[in-house]
């Protein structure tokens, strides 16, 4: 029998233990990121019982779905399909002269020649952070930085990878930036997180800059994370105040980040001169 | 009836696991906002609060370790808050057990708001977190999860005699 008297070391000394330990795991982060993976994977079926009701609940929804709402539902896809294929049929003959053109300047484009699509997990995560769970992990080749995308947009890059599943920090969170150009003109800018789903911010940008309302900005390729082109957020609102160099300039992510479901996980690639149609593996 | 340590700490576990669970449950915003309770802190406290011995200061930091790789926390934030929230149970055991549990419950709501203030100001500090008053709104629901938790497992507690 064991009485509450018997300790082994005193309050104090645990304490300064547990302090001096955390901190050394928060200064040695980065390079603990191994041991995370492991446990994360460890911990992973939590997260699997977690989502299931709501999933259960999603089959469900879909199984009961009328004949008339999935015949709607196919017609609207088919149309839908008609005149996406149409679009790319020209587009891969943009993309074939484009990528010899560019080889003739020798600056190959970054192209993607590996796509997957993952489902959203939903659990709850950091309260501070914008970030989602992927079902998706080390299985699927996912890695650190990769990029994320959605139908509409940029979502967001892997930070954390485990086993059976993955992390994404969305573009939106407080401690995400994202180089950006703009479509109209190719200024480039720097597109900075507010911990706001619907809003970001551009960070300095001279009041002279050339930017309106209603601005494209896209992926600039630049910083090597994401590949060019993705189209990230629009121009909604400009502010100039008076004795401040910089404009506040406020966008909105074209990617619906309060209600994603699945996005789709990019492996991008210098193009070879061979370039062969991506392929899309299904889930 | 006297049971093995080892079984006694197979339950705590399993507990705080059932309260993870429950942590990271998704929940529509609204109700995810303002009404989750802290459901491992306050599990981890109970058995800081019933058995000190058996779940100490050390094991409640592993516990905030297991809440860090599940919200994807830099390791150690909720580790150490959870870990000073157990030392803080602990060193006033005595005293708290002879309280009655709304007293309990007001006591324990004071240990999370400042659990939320230490953890949102490492969060902002060290993580570049984004901290918004609502964060500490969520903090009344544990008015009412704790009499829950403390005779949900109360009653296991005594059912499974653990000691």
């Amino acid at each position: 029998m064991k009485t509450i008297f018997t300790r082994r070391f005193p309050a104090s000394v645990k304490i300064i233990a547990i302090v001096v330990l955390s901190l050394l795991l928060v200064l040695s982060s980065d390079s603990l990121a191994p041991a995370r993976q492991y446990l994360s994977t460890f911990f992973s079926p939590l997260q699997v019982i977690a989502s299931a009701p709501l999933e259960a609940l999603d089959n469900v929804s879909e199984t009961v779905k009328s004949r008339e709402t999935l015949m709607a539902e196919n017609q609207k896809l088919r149309q839908l399909e008609l005149s996406i294929s149409d679009r790319l049929l020209k587009l891969e003959h943009l993309e074939q002269e484009n990528s010899r053109l560019r080889a003739m300047l020798g600056s190959p484009v970054v192209t993607t020649q590996r796509k997957l699509i993952a489902r959203i997990q939903s659990v709850d995560t950091d309260p501070f952070r914008l970030q989602v769970v992927l079902n998706k992990g080390i299985k699927d080749d996912v890695f650190i930085g990769q990029p994320v995308v959605d139908e509409h947009g940029v979502v967001g890059q892997v930070v954390e990878v485990n086993e059976f599943s993955s992390r994404v920090l969305l573009i939106a969170d407080n401690s995400h930036a994202i180089p950006l150009r703009n479509q109209r003109n190719d200024v480039r800018l720097i597109g900075l997180g507010r911990g706001d789903v619907h809003q970001m911010e551009l960070q300095y940008v001279t009041k002279n800059t050339d930017v309106k309302i209603g601005d494209m900005l896209v992926t600039s390729g630049l910083g090597d994370r994401f590949p060019e082109g993705y189209p990230v957020a629009s121009v909604t609102g400009i502010e100039n105040r008076g004795n401040e160099i910089y404009s506040t300039i406020r966008i909105r992510p074209i990617a619906q980040l309060d209600r994603i479901r699945y996005v789709l996980l990019l492996w991008p690639e210098l193009a070879t001169s061979d370039a062969s149609a991506p392929e899309v593996l299904s889930q | 009836m006297r049971r093995s340590p080892f079984f006694t700490f197979l339950i705590i576990w399993l507990s705080i696991l059932c309260a993870a669970l429950l942590q990271i449950l998704p929940l529509p915003p609204l109700v995810d906002e303002y009404f989750r309770p802290q459901w491992m802190l306050l599990t981890a406290m109970y058995w800081a609060l019933a058995l000190p011995n058996r779940f100490g200061i050390g094991s409640a930091w592993i516990a905030g370790l297991i809440l860090d790789v599940l919200w994807g926390t830099t390791l150690g934030f909720n580790g150490v808050m959870f870990g000073l929230c157990a030392a803080f149970m602990v060193e006033n055991n005595h005293k708290l057990r002879t309280y009655s549990v709304w007293h309990q419950s007001l006591i324990l709501l004071g240990l999370v708001l400042v659990y939320q203030m230490l953890f949102g100001t490492l969060s902002s500090w060290l993580d570049d977190a984004l901290v918004t008053n609502s964060y500490y709104a969520s903090s009344f629901i544990t008015l009412l999860a704790w009499p829950w938790i403390f005779f949900t497992l109360r009653k296991v507690r005594r059912r499974l005699f653990l000691s």
